[in-house]
C-alpha cells in the first residue's frame, strides 16, 4: 500500500499538469477540467491493477478519456460531425498509409494559438487526436495504441481535425 | 516543426494547474489513499519470518498427518515402523499421564 501511495504521489507530480491541459483544451472549462483531473486520479487510485500501474501515464490518460467521453455524452451534440461526414468506418480507404505531407501542408496555414482555443469546438474524436499529436507529441502509432484504433485511422482523424479547425477558424 | 506546431505546443504548455488547484486535487487524492498499516510489534511479516512460519506449519502438518495415518498400520506396512517408533510411545505416554492424574485425584 505504501508503494502504491508513493507511485500515485509521483504520478500526480509528473502528470497532473498534462492531464489538466488535455481536459482543459477539450472542455474549455477550467473548473470542470480541474474536477476531472481530480476524479481521474481518484478513479485510477481505486481501480488500477498492477499492469495498469506499470504504464501509469497511459492508464491515467485512458481514465481521463473515459471521463471526457462521459462528459460529452451528458452535454454536447456535434453538427460538425455531419458537416465533415465523419465516416471513420471507411476512412482507412480514403487516405494513403502515410499522409504526413498532407497534414504538414494543412497546418502551415493555421494560427496555432487561435487553433488551440477552438479545439473544444471540434467533435471529441478530433480534439483528442490533435491534443495527443501536437501537445503531448505522440506519434500516430502511439496515439493508435492509446485510443485503441488503427494507426491509419489516427492519421485520417488528424487530417480531418485540421480541416475542421480551419472551418471553425474561418467561420465568423 | 512548422509555426503551427510551435504555437500550438507552446501555448498549450503555458497552461497548467495553479498552486491552489494543485493543492486541492492533491489533498483529495491524499484523503482517498489507504493509510499505510502500522507494523505490529508482535508479528513480523518479514521475508525470513514468513518463510519460517510456512516451513514450521508444513512440518507440523506432515508429521502429524503421518503419525495419525500410521495408527492403523500393520506389520509389513510402510508406516508400521512409525507406528512402533512414534505413534505408540506417544499414545503410551498419554495413558501413563492419565493414570497418574487418576491416582492423584484418588489420593486427594
Amino acid at each position: 500500500m505504501k508503494d502504491r501511495n508513493r507511485l500515485f504521489d509521483a504520478a500526480f507530480a509528473d502528470h497532473a499538469d498534462e492531464l489538466f491541459r488535455h481536459a482543459f483544451f477539450r472542455l474549455s472549462d477550467r473548473e470542470r477540467a480541474v474536477d476531472m483531473v481530480q476524479e481521474c486520479f481518484l478513479r485510477a487510485y481505486t481501480y488500477a491493477k498492477d499492469d495498469d500501474i506499470r504504464d501509469m501515464r497511459a492508464f491515467l490518460y485512458r481514465t481521463l478519456r473515459h471521463l471526457i467521453i462521459d462528459e460529452y455524452r451528458k452535454k454536447k451534440s456535434y453538427s460538425l460531425d455531419a458537416i465533415l461526414e465523419n465516416d471513420d468506418i471507411h476512412a482507412d480507404a480514403l487516405l494513403p498509409q502515410d499522409d504526413t505531407n498532407t497534414i504538414e501542408a494543412a497546418t502551415v496555414r493555421l494560427d496555432g494559438e487561435q487553433a488551440l482555443e477552438k479545439v473544444s469546438e471540434l467533435p471529441p474524436d478530433y480534439g483528442e487526436v490533435l491534443l495527443l499529436r501536437f501537445v503531448d507529441g505522440l506519434t500516430p502509432r502511439e496515439i493508435a495504441e492509446r485510443i485503441d484504433v488503427s494507426e491509419n485511422l489516427v492519421s485520417v482523424r488528424i487530417h480531418r481535425a485540421l480541416k475542421a479547425l480551419r472551418t471553425v477558424l474561418e467561420t465568423p | 516543426m512548422n509555426p503551427f506546431h510551435t504555437q500550438f505546443h507552446t501555448r498549450a504548455h503555458q497552461t497548467g494547474l495553479t498552486d491552489a488547484e494543485r493543492s486541492r486535487v492533491h489533498a483529495a487524492l491524499t484523503r482517498a489513499m489507504v493509510p499505510e498499516p502500522i507494523p505490529s510489534p508482535f508479528f513480523s511479516t518479514s521475508f525470513f519470518f514468513s518463510r519460517a512460519l510456512i516451513a514450521a506449519t508444513l512440518l507440523i502438518v506432515i508429521t502429524g498427518g503421518t503419525t495419525y495415518a500410521a495408527e492403523g498400520a500393520l506389520p509389513g506396512d510402510l508406516l508400521y515402523p512409525i507406528k512402533i517408533g512414534v505413534a505408540e510411545p506417544i499414545s503410551g505416554t498419554r495413558l501413563v499421564l492419565q493414570r497418574l492424574k487418576y491416582l492423584l485425584e484418588r489420593e486427594s
